[in-house]
């Protein structure tokens, strides 16, 4: 059994709303954990929360532990985060476009990873590294790391490739210069947050594979939060889907898809049409009749009346699954 | 392609029929400001059969946006013919065009543009009907639109609320009401349920099959993912680059692709099932789409296609019938 590296215990994020309710799970070496839900579930919240990635205010994490190499990741000053965000957890976010500075070139904001973290001084570099780099200066040995980065996400040309600026790669190219950013520094866990949403589907194929072989070869433990049910079964080791900011079934992929106890996976797994099943014989779509959003509370009410609205909010939320009314099915 | 033509404008069940249509833009380019033509749509035939659905799927910049406006009108096509319900709709007059108008609509993929905040939804629903005269009378375009509402799934106060009160789900569901108030026969579906949940995207694709069913709707679903455009569609389309690259009915375009496009395109996809995709074979097509302002000599695929030769870098292939409704644009398939 692979070690346990990252470890999140009763998780609350709060603001307004509570958007993460007492989420638990673990991470182990190497293992990919997909987070599924839907807009308003809280998934990429929760992902945010790992690294306090969360404004404040409005977002407060209210309890819970995240312990990483034996430390709780919520006690952390920022200064001690900021050692760990980029390096050793790093994150990748959806709109690539949005993510990357536009004004500065895709080399430089590879580099300014490498070289925030000290990526490529002697004491943080293998043997045979040490061996390539010999001889070259700090700033050499960044920009040496990063086309070699580059060249690891099959963009052609690296070096030339480097010097150019977010708006001449294209999306998906993009989303692999910002992988490559991500992965700079060896990090032992990838957040991936909805990574590839945004792109065209033999593109998205592309980078998944891409990340998967990075995820394979150098055993980096990748959490990817998603509401593509396609991309987990086809990538994850184990799958937690999350509904109105709580981690409503979580278990292994294959008894996640194949078993489904919870009513809201269920609904969910048969709300999308499946390729491989002719649309006359596949099930008939069900899903939960309403939508899991966090229910603002009045600012300042006290713990007591947020609980109370709590529970209301629940029983409010969880109407039974109804199947599709007769009349949906498919072709005359 | 010439033997097919015919074909194509024979059958009488057909509500409409798109026969090589073009779309070209003109932009200028180069110091010289030299003008050159975006080739959006290159050359693209099809035909729908009343009360069914054609799929049409590709990746962004395949032109499927731009062969939607056309079907519509909305756009002027460059060349080729569009032939709804027997009139050739390149050259109507304006007061046929009127006419069209309301029986040919289109909903959009995003209904938070779609829809006029400043209107109510009432007003949204009832100003086609005010245009095109269809009902006169407070109180009788009031019980029309709450009728519309009640299909689509609202309640009928909802007519006195505005578009921002509603959610994602429900604003595309205020835009069908919209667009089904008309009584079009035909609806153009633009990426209806992109921008949707999953959960959501099942109840608006359901609502539309059952729209479909009763009121005897032709639907164009325009889309990127294939399993939901198969889902709904009795044919689909794959266009690559301003062109169709496989047109048969939908299941028979995921047991036999013929086309590297279509297979990579299916392989792509994954199936929500871990078992059952981990098992399956992989495709990856090597580097992107490339831009239609330069789009490769020969076959349009020819850049990413795992088989490409030289003849496939020369020559365009044609888009012919492999028997059994089954059209595919590769020297591959069709050989010599």
């Amino acid at each position: 059994m692979a070690e346990v590296i990252l470890e999140v215990k009763h998780l609350c994020e709060d603001s307004e709303m509570r958007a993460v309710d007492d989420m638990s799970y673990t991470v182990k070496k190497g293992e990919c954990v997909a987070i599924i839900g839907e807009s308003g579930s809280g998934k990429s919240v929760s992902a945010l929360s790992l690294l306090k990635l969360i404004p404040y205010p409005p977002g407060v994490i209210k309890s819970g532990e995240v312990l990483f190499k034996s430390r709780d990741l919520m006690k952390l000053s920022n200064a001690e985060l900021e050692e760990i965000r980029g390096n050793e957890i790093s994150m990748i976010f959806q709109e690539p476009s949005t993510a990357l500075n536009p004004v500065m070139s895709i080399g430089a904001q590879i580099e300014e990873n490498i070289l925030r973290h000290g990526a490529v001084e002697d004491k943080n570099l293998s043997p045979e590294q040490r061996e390539t780099y010999k001889g070259m200066s700090i700033p050499q040995r960044a920009r040496a790391r990063a086309a070699e980065l580059l060249a690891l996400m099959d963009i052609p040309n690296p070096e030339t490739r480097l010097r150019d600026y977010p708006f001449q790669f294209s999306g998906g190219m993009q989303q692999r210069a910002m992988i490559a950013m991500a992965m700079a520094c060896n990090p032992d866990i990838l957040i991936a947050d909805e990574p590839t949403t945004a792109l065209d589907v033999t593109v998205q194929a592309q980078v998944l594979e891409q990340m998967n072989r990075l995820r394979e070869r150098f055993g980096t433990a990748l959490i990817i939060i998603t509401h593509n049910l396609g991309i987990v079964a086809r990538y994850a080791d184990s799958v937690k889907i999350v509904y109105g900011g709580k981690i409503v079934e979580d278990g292994d992929v294959v008894q996640v898809f194949r078993h489904p106890h919870h009513p809201y996976t269920i609904g969910l797994i048969n709300a999308v049409p499946r390729l491989d099943l002719p649309p006359s014989r596949a099930s008939r779509p069900i899903w939960p009749k309403s939508r899991p959003i966090p229910v603002p509370f009045p600012s300042g009410a006290g713990t007591q009346r947020k609980n109370a609205g709590r529970s209301a909010r629940f029983s409010q939320r969880w109407s039974p699954v109804t199947p599709a009314p007769a009349s949906t099915s498919r072709r005359p | 392609m010439s033997e097919n033509k015919d074909v194509f404008l024979s059958n009488l069940d057909n509500i409409m029929t798109v026969r090589d249509l073009k779309m070209h833009f003109p932009i200028t380019r180069g110091l010289l400001k030299r003008t050159v033509g975006v080739k959006a749509v290159d050359g693209v035939s099809f035909n729908i059969k009343r009360g069914q659905t054609l799929g049409i799927v590709g990746e962004s910049g395949s032109g499927k946006t731009t062969v939607g406006n056309c079907l519509i009108r909305r756009l002027t096509p460059t060349s080729g013919d569009i032939v709804f319900e027997g009139t050739d709709l390149r050259d109507i007059d304006k007061k046929t065009m009127r006419r069209m108008r309301r029986t040919v609509q289109m909903i959009t993929q995003d209904p938070f543009a779609s829809l006029d905040p400043r209107f109510t939804v009432g007003d949204c629903i009832a100003e086609g009907l005010r245009i095109h005269h269809m009902i006169s009378g407070k109180e009788a375009i009031e019980e029309r639109v709450g009728h519309m509402l009640e299909m689509v799934g609202l309640r009928r106060d909802a007519a006195s609320r505005y578009p921002h009160e509603f959610s994602g789900g429900q604003r595309q569901r205020i835009s069908i009401a919209r667009s089904i108030a008309l009584q079009p026969s035909f609806i153009v579906c633009d990426e209806i349920v992109s921008a949707l949940d999953v959960s959501i995207q099942a109840q608006i694709i359901a609502l539309m099959m059952k729209l479909q069913e009763e009121l005897g709707l032709t639907y164009v679903f325009i889309g990127h993912d294939l399993s939901v455009v198969r889902f709904i569609s009795q044919n689909v389309a794959v266009m690559y680059l301003g062109k169709i690259m496989e047109l048969t009915n939908s299941d028979e375009l995921y047991d036999h692709p013929l086309h590297p496009y279509t297979q990579a395109l299916i392989s792509a996809a994954p199936i929500p099932d871990p078992i059952v995709d981990r098992a399956r074979e992989r495709i990856l097509l090597k580097g992107e789409i490339p831009s239609p302002i330069d789009p490769p000599k020969g076959c349009n695929f020819c850049t990413r296609c795992p088989y490409a030769d030289d003849r496939c870098r020369e020559e365009e292939p044609a888009f012919v019938d492999v028997g059994g409704d089954h059209f595919v644009a590769c020297h591959r398939v069709t050989g010599k």
